[in-house]
């Protein structure tokens, strides 16, 4: 097999191996089906029909908010070459800020209180990612440790606040109190989708003119394409990779307050979603382009969602999702080599 | 007191052998993010074969051949696929968590096999004891002490000149990978088979990521591997006692490990200007 | 002398490079004998790596034959030529910083399951440095080590591997002049103990003192071999560079305008924390102000101290009558001052980014193309437009990826980007390097018809032939300082070869 670096690739090469990738993900899950004795055909309708059928996709699209938002906050950063492994962490801060604000300004409306706990949330996780950020700019420390590491910082710090700690619940058990009625998310009528679905739209739409039309999204560009051009250029590296990185940040804090608020109303250590982690695959795999990334994230939530209700639903027991989900990324791993070189499979 | 002392040294143990892997593995210049999830197939794999065939010697060496095979996987995909080494070792470790909580539903609260042990005094060591520290002088030997090892170290630095100066570059990376998929199989098995001994779900509880920790704390250096892990595991430990003694708060002690590292490397990079880090570490090498 | 007796022979070897097409070696035959120095020489692109590089196994020729004391071999890589006795100390370092010394000179050697006997090693490597004076503390990290130290464990290193023909690429290059000295006896040392030992230099001082036979390329071919007794600087410097015999296009002499840059006493350190360069000149309107040396000679990095890429460590540049020393590289843009680099792919273009993507570069905040922030493409695009017309830059439209066009025509974006905008100081580093001859015409005319609107060039080069041609003042480098600066009319190839191969030196 012989490999040639590409020089550059058509969207529509990048769209058949995405898609190709996806096909075959999604036809080895009929070995777990058959595994299971389910019947396939019954397992790939759930699947489907609960991640995408119209009266179930309001799930899809409750969960594609924090998801797509944290596939955001690695792509930012990404884009600057800069690899944002923190997600998780800024995530579960950022959802914890939330919460730990409505314990003093509770009585407000929601009209108040939503957006103060979106800012917040949005200012805990740019904090949580400051410090990677900067002894990565400034010191070359490795950031995919730094953020790693203070992922689990992160839940030992909740872990903390919520099991005898300050923000814990007055009954005892190890988590946070629920947040006010109001404080959720209101849904848009007659579908059960939370306003909140705009605002990832929104942050895409600007994200893509910051970084088609805006100087500084052009220069982190650059900086992530090319070091050296980046120097000649007289780019200030430090302040394009501590800012990015801590877009990312906030982008992973607003998406821990999403899931806050349009899921489960509380923050407990165990029932923090790793989609921090996966996110991460989603802006990979669309070589960072900011509209694929949210296709993937759909696809990949869908998936998610319809497959958790194959957990309940079948005979198949926990640990389905996760599965099925490492497997798509395994074989779209696998596959990227087609889109980063030009194959000769003769070779 | 003693109680305490062992329970260190065994948690320190069982850090101290993927982390031991790894770092030959980074010294190669790969990056295994799958590590947790090579260690949760490998405690798996051991209790499935301790199962079949009740033989505690089978069943660790499965725990460590399903660590391999995962570790040359990731291998496959980041040395000949020369994809991206984060994505490769997450999708690993996603569909591991996936796969042993669906897999191993049979099993939850059962350990078939466990380690043979023998005793001095009151307590109970098993094997590893001395295996553990015997694995970690063999690979500083083969490092530092070595033609191979200097090749290997080589190859974490600067692929293209120890490709010059006769290196295969691509038979050692994917030894590399290979050797740190079968310790965190290993650590797998000295987990079911003797530290805890109940299977549950995300049985590891994060200790993968703790080795990966572990490499970096340990500045890439074999020789203190032992050290860090008796450190890692001391506080692990001690996080439980520490409040009875002096106050302070489980969660928070159990912080220090983590924090302890981004400080030391932060630390080296301010002071010495330099890093002890394998300068290829993590980027795919392409032979122009 | 019969076959056997020579340490190695290379005959009728020609060696093209495939990415580029330009033959490096176009039949060449070279030898070398136990017991002497051969000294090898010529300028940029005589093709003396190359051909040193096919003999230690980092290539293969296209044609011809290599033969080791009378047989013939094929070497499949470095190492198989290492088995045979041939080591080459480069000019860029194969040692791996983070190792120590000893581990940099062990690695390779031997078979993988050997032991490191470091004591072993010790001891003959200690032999290795009695005997030739060498001074180093084998445990400390290369990285550590001085230029001139890091040269020293390369030349350990191929010793140790018993190495009976050793080859120095430019090895004068990382050494201070004291150090020079000093080298040169061990050079010396290392043929009087029966090696046969290669010397590539385009320093004449240095190859007249050490030689015993000194061979001449040019242009991928041999001019001729000599001994120093038999030859004189003079003849050596011309056979190099060749004679004067084009006729040079008379073109009328322009007005030299009012002075643009002024540099004084300005100098920086290079990468491995030597003095680079020391030097004080001016460039004025409406003229090429022309630095020209063989390349290791400081320019490179007194062309990015003067564009903003590297801190001076004294003197000042002065803009007409502004101090930009300090200015950033952004300001150095505002105030006019733009830089087109010799290394067009690492520096100037991203091969990813389309046509109008990269013209943006560097422009991105030019008020014409940005208000506040926000970039106006197409204001770009058109920009970009006009000038790949103006340019001649062949390409499919202006979204095409850089990647995919032509090095040439690379180059010629660069070129369009930068002339266009450039408001008022040129600097060109080998702005004709790789191109065909029709593309380097199209260039230098281009030079020319920008400094006639009252702009300025400093232009640096390694090619003398372009020197000559299109300079208003020739400015001549030998190891950081300019030796003379000499007006057009007065200038020749003789001169200035002589000037770039250090005749400030020269002692007949």
């Amino acid at each position: 097999m012989k490999l040639k670096k590409r020089v550059s690739i058509s969207d529509k090469k990048v769209l058949l191996i995405a898609i190709v990738a996806l096909g075959i993900s999604i036809s080895l899950f009929s070995i777990l089906f058959i595994h299971a004795d389910v019947n396939i055909w019954e397992g790939y309708s759930i699947l489907f029909t609960r991640g995408f059928g119209i009266n179930y996709i309001w799930r899809t699209f409750t969960r594609f908010i924090p998801l797509f938002l944290l596939g955001l906050a690695f792509l930012v950063p990404a884009k600057a070459k800069l690899w944002n492994v923190g997600g998780f962490g800024q995530f579960a801060l950022g959802a914890t800020g939330a919460v730990a604000i409505t314990y003093f300004l509770g009585g407000l409306s929601s009209w108040a209180i939503i957006p103060i706990m979106a800012i917040v949330s949005m200012i805990v996780g740019m904090a949580w990612a400051f410090i990677p950020a900067y002894l990565n700019a400034k010191w070359d420390v490795n950031e995919i440790v730094t953020t790693i590491m203070f992922n689990y910082i992160a839940i030992q710090l909740i872990s903390y606040l919520t099991i005898g700690g300050p923000l814990q619940e007055p009954g005892g058990a190890p988590r946070t109190e629920h947040i006010p009625a109001q404080a959720y998310m209101p849904e848009i009528l007659g579908t059960r989708v939370p306003w909140m679905i705009i605002i990832p739209i929104v942050i895409a739409i600007i994200l893509i003119f910051f970084f088609k039309r805006t100087s500084l999204g052009y220069e982190i560009e650059v900086s992530g394409a090319s070091f050296t051009s980046a120097e000649y250029m007289g780019v200030n590296y430090t302040k394009v990779a501590v800012l990015s990185f801590v877009i990312g940040g906030a982008l992973a804090g607003l998406a821990g307050f999403s899931w806050l608020t349009t899921t489960v109303g509380y923050v407990e250590v165990d029932i923090i979603p790793t989609w921090g982690y996966m996110a991460i695959a989603f802006g990979l795999f669309s070589a960072l382009n900011i509209v694929a990334t949210a296709f993937y994230s759909f696809i990949i939530t869908g998936i998610l969602v319809g497959s958790d209700l194959i957990m309940r639903l079948t005979p198949m027991g926990s640990g389905v999702p996760l599965t099925l989900i490492g497997i798509i990324f395994i074989v779209t791993t696998a596959l990227q080599v087609f889109r980063i070189f030009e194959v000769d499979l003769r070779g | 007191m003693e109680a305490l002392l062992f329970r260190i040294l065994k948690a320190s143990i069982l850090l101290m052998i993927p982390a031991v892997g790894e770092l030959f593995n980074q010294r190669s210049g790969n990056l295994n993010i799958g590590i947790e999830g090579m260690m949760l197939f490998g405690v798996l794999s051991t209790i499935v074969v301790g199962d079949i065939t009740g033989n505690i010697w089978l069943a660790v060496l499965g725990g460590m051949a399903a660590g391999g095979i995962l570790g040359l996987l990731n291998a496959f995909m980041a040395v000949s696929l020369r994809v991206d080494q984060v994505a490769s070792g997450l999708g690993i470790w996603i569909l591991s968590l996936g796969a042993t909580t669906y897999f191993g539903a049979g099993y939850w609260g059962r350990s078939p096999v466990r380690l043979p042990t023998f005793s001095i005094g009151r307590a109970s060591f098993t094997p590893m004891l001395i295996i553990a520290p015997i694995l970690v002088f063999v690979v500083w030997w083969v490092l530092e002490r070595t033609q191979f090892g200097l090749k290997v170290r080589s190859t974490g630095e600067d692929p293209r000149i120890a490709e010059v100066w006769g290196t295969d570059v691509f038979r050692l990376r994917y030894l590399g990978m290979i050797v740190s998929g079968v310790m965190a199989g290993l650590g797998g098995a000295y987990l079911i088979t003797h530290y805890t001994t109940i299977w549950a779900p995300e049985l590891t509880a994060g200790r993968g990521w703790i080795a990966l920790a572990l490499v970096f704390f340990s500045l890439h250096k074999a020789k203190y591997v032992g050290l860090s892990s008796l450190f890692f595991g001391a506080v692990w430990i001690l996080a439980l006692q520490i409040p009875g003694w002096i106050g302070g708060n489980i969660q928070l002690i159990r912080a220090i490990p983590y924090a302890a590292t981004v400080i030391v490397l932060f630390a080296f990079r301010f002071f010495y200007k330099t890093s002890e880090e394998p300068d290829s570490l993590g980027v795919p090498y392409f032979r122009e | 002398m019969p076959d056997e007796e020579y340490a190695f022979q290379m005959k009728n070897i020609e060696k093209k490079y495939l990415s580029t097409g330009v033959v490096a070696n176009k039949s060449v035959d070279f030898d070398g004998k136990y017991g002497e120095v051969h000294s090898l020489v010529g300028e940029n692109g005589s093709g003396k790596t190359t051909l040193m590089l096919v003999l230690s196994g980092f290539y293969s020729p296209d044609k011809g034959d290599i033969f080791i004391e009378g047989e013939k071999f094929k070497f499949k890589s470095p190492k198989s030529a290492i088995k045979k006795g041939i080591g080459m100390v480069h000019q860029e370092r194969h040692l791996i910083p983070s190792h120590t010394v000893i581990e940099n000179i062990l690695l390779g050697h031997g078979r993988d399951r050997d032991r490191l006997n470091l004591k072993e090693a010790e001891r003959k490597i200690n032999e290795i440095c009695n005997k030739y004076s060498f001074d180093l503390d084998l445990y400390e990290r290369l990285e550590n080590l001085s230029a001139s130290e890091k040269q020293l464990v390369e030349i350990i290193k191929v010793l140790f591997h018993d190495a009976k023909i050793i080859i120095l690429d430019e090895p004068a290059s990382v050494l201070t002049p004291q150090e020079q000295e000093k080298f040169l006896e061990s050079v010396k040392g290392l043929a009087e103990d029966g090696a046969c030992v290669i010397l590539i230099s385009h320093k004449l001082p240095i190859v007249m003192n050490v030689s015993d036979r000194i061979t001449v390329l040019r242009d991928g071919n041999v001019v001729n071999t000599v001994t120093p007794e038999m030859t004189s600087y003079e003849e050596l410097a011309n056979m190099m560079v060749g004679k004067d015999e084009m006729f040079y296009v008379e073109r009328e002499k322009a007005k030299k305008g009012s002075e643009i840059l002024r540099v004084d006493d300005l100098s920086a350190l290079n990468d491995k924390g030597q003095e680079a360069f020391n030097v004080s000149f001016t460039v004025h309107e409406n003229e090429i102000f022309t630095v020209v040396g063989v390349s290791g000679n400081g320019q490179r990095e007194l062309v990015e101290t003067v564009a903003g890429l590297r801190k001076p460590t004294g003197g000042k540049i002065m803009l007409r009558d502004k101090d930009i020393t300090n200015f950033s590289i952004r300001d150095r843009i505002e105030i006019g001052v733009e830089y087109l680099p010799a290394e067009k792919i690492l520096r100037g273009i991203i091969v990813d980014f389309d046509l109008s993507k990269n013209f943006a570069m560097n422009r991105h905040r030019d008020r014409d193309y940005s208000k506040r922030g926000i970039i106006d493409w197409d204001m770009i695009k058109k920009s970009c437009e006009e000038s790949i017309t103006d340019f001649e830059v062949k390409a499919s439209g202006i979204g095409t990826m850089a990647g995919h066009l032509s090095g040439g025509n690379i180059q010629k974006l660069l070129l369009a980007r930068t002339l266009t905008h450039c408001k008022d100081l040129l600097i060109a580093e080998d702005p004709t390097q790789g191109l065909d001859v029709r593309a380097a015409n199209f260039t230098r005319e281009r030079l020319i018809d920008f400094k006639e609107g009252n702009k300025g060039v400093l232009l640096v080069t390694g090619n003398l032939d372009e020197a000559l041609e299109i300079s208003d003042r020739i400015a001549p480098i030998y190891e950081g300082e300019i030796q003379e600066v000499i007006p057009a009319e007065e200038a020749s190839k003789e001169k200035i070869g002589r000037l770039i191969t250090g005749s400030s030196e020269w002692v007949e």
